[in-house]
This record gives structure tokens, sequence and C-alpha cells, in this order.
């Protein structure tokens, strides 16, 4: 047993073969229950890919092919962040042997669960490269950025997932309240529609960090530039996640009595 | 010598698990801890494993320890059997020299053959306890805490187990056991602790310590 607990950050770094290892472990019990593997997921997205541009294009009166490239980076990117907050709310009850039997950190399953959709979000790295392909859009400089986008936006999930799993674990009936919550989200943020320069929608815009990382990526991605104002909101995020990770009581943390 | 002092109190939804306990363990040790269902004795072997930490109080820390409350935790069935020991090793904190001696010695001790290699969910109970029994047994710890014991899969099997499990009690320093079997305290316990509600009532001899125990309830 450690003399104190590790900081959440030191945590993570001193755990890190154990959650990748995990993490890994869970893709490939999820793989093992479906014929098709990974190739099931990848799939997936490129018909969501296809369906929401065929959707979109008919709302907006435009091609088809040229929404697909734009919504498969906004699609990448929202997946990860869609599917840890997600699964967040079961994390510590379906680790409950890990929690009581180990003396693992809690923020070192928060990284497992990320890491495992982080992996996903490389899959579907492949599957946004294929939609650019089909779709005969320029593949430039920045979509090759895109798994350090996801790398970024997988940092800044650390503490959101957490907050989820354990306010999901103290509160059920959060089980059930999160999911729509990230259904309204998906809404709310630029995926399915372009920023508008004024009014309530980008107000939607200036107050969602999802939006400020999947602005970000599609610029870099689909229009081969750094939006430096979206840049500098996405790096203060990792700063002040940073900063709240090594400096929050270390009890915050503590959640195995919940279980 | 290895001193441990441990004094809590935990709360847990209004009710307190674990009051103002305090004892000490020395190395050469065998530690049976007593008391009726809720007692608190999982919760203190999870205090003293560093699972659980005490709302207040001071526990001394320790190295290498084995912690056996739950012995097939983790366990996927969707894996092989070689997949779910490599996960425990990586639990464990190996070495990668020592996960292949690890996962060698499991395979050869659970006797398990070319079903090592395939998913769990297809091993019959036997086969599982086995693998358990194996994955609980495999390295010697300076502190092992138990839970009820290990059990030690079907009959053909207990032979060789019995003597791991003696062997692995025995290449521990420190021995602290929760269980409910007379037998199982008298047989690996020199000390026993009595807990009643959270409370520690009695802190001598197993013998003594179990006749304390029977004045209020009776062991199987």
């Amino acid at each position: 047993m450690p003399d104190k607990p590790p900081k959440p950050l030191a945590a993570i770094v001193a755990d890190r073969s154990i959650w990748m290892h995990l993490g890994w472990r869970d893709l490939k019990s999820r793989y093992a229950q479906t014929k098709f593997g990974p190739w099931l997921s990848v799939a997936n997205l490129f018909a969501v890919i296809f369906g929401s541009s065929v959707a979109v294009g008919l709302i907006s009166g435009r091609s088809t092919l040229d929404q697909a490239p734009r919504l498969a980076v906004c699609l990448c990117i929202w997946t990860l962040i869609a599917s840890s907050l997600g699964e967040a709310c079961d994390l510590f009850e379906s680790d409950k042997t890990l929690l009581l039997n180990t003396v693992i950190h809690e923020i070192s399953l928060t990284a497992r669960l990320i890491w495992r959709n982080f992996i996903i979000g490389l899959h579907n790295c492949v599957v946004v490269v294929l939609v650019f392909i089909v779709s005969g859009h320029r593949i430039g400089y920045g979509l090759f950025l895109l798994p350090i986008v996801l790398a970024i936006t997988s940092f800044t999930l650390i503490l959101p997932v957490f907050l989820c799993a354990k306010m999901a674990l103290m509160h059920r009936a959060l089980k059930t309240i999160i999911p729509s919550i990230i259904q309204i989200a998906f809404f709310m943020t630029p995926i399915l529609w372009i920023p508008p320069s004024e009014g309530p929608m980008n107000w939607a815009v200036q107050v969602n960090p999802a939006a400020w990382i999947i602005t970000l990526s599609f610029h870099l991605s689909v229009d081969n530039y750094v939006d430096n104002d979206f840049l500098i909101r996405v790096l203060i995020l990792v700063s002040v996640s940073t900063f709240i990770l090594h400096f929050i009581k270390q009890s915050f943390f503590h959640v195995r009595k919940y279980v | 010598m290895v001193r441990r002092s441990l004094q809590k109190g935990t709360l847990l939804s209004n009710h307190r698990v674990i009051d103002g306990i305090t004892f000490s363990v020395s190395d050469g040790e065998r530690v049976g801890i007593i008391g009726r269902n809720g007692a608190g004795k999982s919760t203190l072997l999870r205090l003293i494993a560093g699972i659980y930490r005490p709302d207040s109080g001071t526990i001394s820390p320790v190295d290498d320890v084995a912690v056996l409350l739950d012995a097939g935790f983790g366990l996927d069935t969707q894996l092989s059997g070689r997949a779910n020991v490599i996960t425990r090793a990586k639990l464990d904190r190996l070495e990668r020299t020592e996960v292949s001696r690890y996962v060698s010695w499991v395979h050869e001790f659970s006797e398990l053959e070319d079903y090592f290699d395939e998913p769990v969910k297809t091993y019959s109970t036997g086969m599982v306890a086995r693998l358990v029994f194996s994955l609980s047994t495999a390295r010697s710890h300076n502190v092992i805490l138990v839970d009820e014991g290990i059990g030690t899969a079907d009959a053909k099997f207990q032979v060789k187990a019995f003597a791991q499990l003696n062997n692995f009690y025995m290449t521990s320093s420190i021995l602290v056991m929760a269980s409910h079997s007379e037998s199982v305290l008298r047989s690996n316990c020199t000390r026993g602790l009595v807990l009643e509600k959270g409370r520690l009532v009695f802190d001598g001899d197993i013998d003594a310590a179990i006749s304390a125990y029977d004045n209020g309830a009776n062991l199987y």
C-alpha cells in the first residue's frame, strides 16, 4: 500500500501499463463477441457519415459528397466525446471488482475508458481518410493531425468523464439523464450544421468546449488551416484540465465507498 | 520486524462499519479475524490493503501485499485463460520477464493444457476454480490478506492444491485471514481478533478468540 495516494496525473503515468492493457483488453473482448471484429464499428461509422451527409444535403440543398468530409471529421471527434461520457455512467459499477480488490487509482480506470475510445477513434480516422478519397476532397497535411486532435480531446475528457462516472455512481438516476444530455448536446454542437457568425447558435459554439475542438478539427482537416481563436481556447482547456487534475483535493477522487 | 498500527472509523451511508479499531501485527504472526456477517471483517481487510481509505486514523504502509478477497476478480470470460493471467500479472505490476514465468507456472499448475488458450466461458466450474486458485497462489508475498479462504477446486486437484496453499501461507511474513470456519482458522492462525459491529471486542490466542466468538454465535 503506498504511503499517500499519488496525485491523479502521477497515477495516470504510474499506472499507464495497467490502463493501456485493460483498455486494449476491453476492445479484444468486445471484438471477440462478433464475427466482424473492429470492422463492425468502422462500417457503422461509414454508414452514419453517409446517412448524415444525405440528410444534411437534402435539408441544405447541397451535394451529399460535399458534406461528407466535414461530417466525417466532426463525427470522428464527437464519437470519442459521446462514447466516453456515455460509458462513464457505468464505469465504476462495471469496474466494481477491480475497485474492491486492487489499489488502482480511480483516475486510472477513467484513463482506461478514454484510452479504448481513443483506439476506436484511431480506427475511425481510417474511415475519415476513406471518406475524403470517396468524396474526392483534397487530402492536406491537416488531416494527418487528426490523431493528435483526438489525443488532446482524450486528455481534456479525463475530468468530465470522471465527474460523470462519480455523479452517476452517487446518484443512479443520472445514468438515464446523462445520455439524454449528450443527445441534446449533439444538436447544440456544430456537427450537422455550420456555425453562423452571429445569433444564438453562434453563442452555443462560443460556450461549448466540444464545439471548440470540433470546429478546430474540421478547419484543420477539411480546410487545411489553423483557426487560432479555437486553438487558443483548446489550449486553455488543456491547461485548465491539467491545473485542476493536479491541484484538486485528493479525496475528490475516492469513490470506492460509493461502490 | 514489521509493525502495523491501525486505528480508524469509517462511515458508509450513515452506518459506521469500522469504529475505533487499534492493533498491530508483527513479522511471523498469523492473525484470524472472526465476526458475524456485517461485523466489518472484509472492510478491515480492505483498509489494511489500502483499497479503502479511513475517515480517521492511520495505517502504517507495507509493501508486497497479496489481497485475496474475491479471488476471481477481473476475469473476462470472453478472453482466454492465458489472456486473463497476463491481465492479472499487469495488475500486480510484474516485470516482463516475470510475466512469462508467471504465465508458464499458472498454465502448468492449473493443468488446463490446451484449454488455457480457449475463452474462459468454455471452461467448466472446476476449470475456472483451478485457474483462479493457480492465479491466487502463484507468487509468494510478504503480507497475505485472505477473506474466507481460497477454494481448491475439484477433488483430484485438491491434493496438490492443499500443499500449494500451505506453502503459499508459510512463505508469507504476515497472514491475516477472515473466516467463519473454525478448522481453517485453527490450522492457519495463532492469534484471533473478534469483531462485533465494527468494534474490536477480543484480541488474543486463536482458541480463546474462537471461544469468545462462540459465546455469541456459531462457527461451522
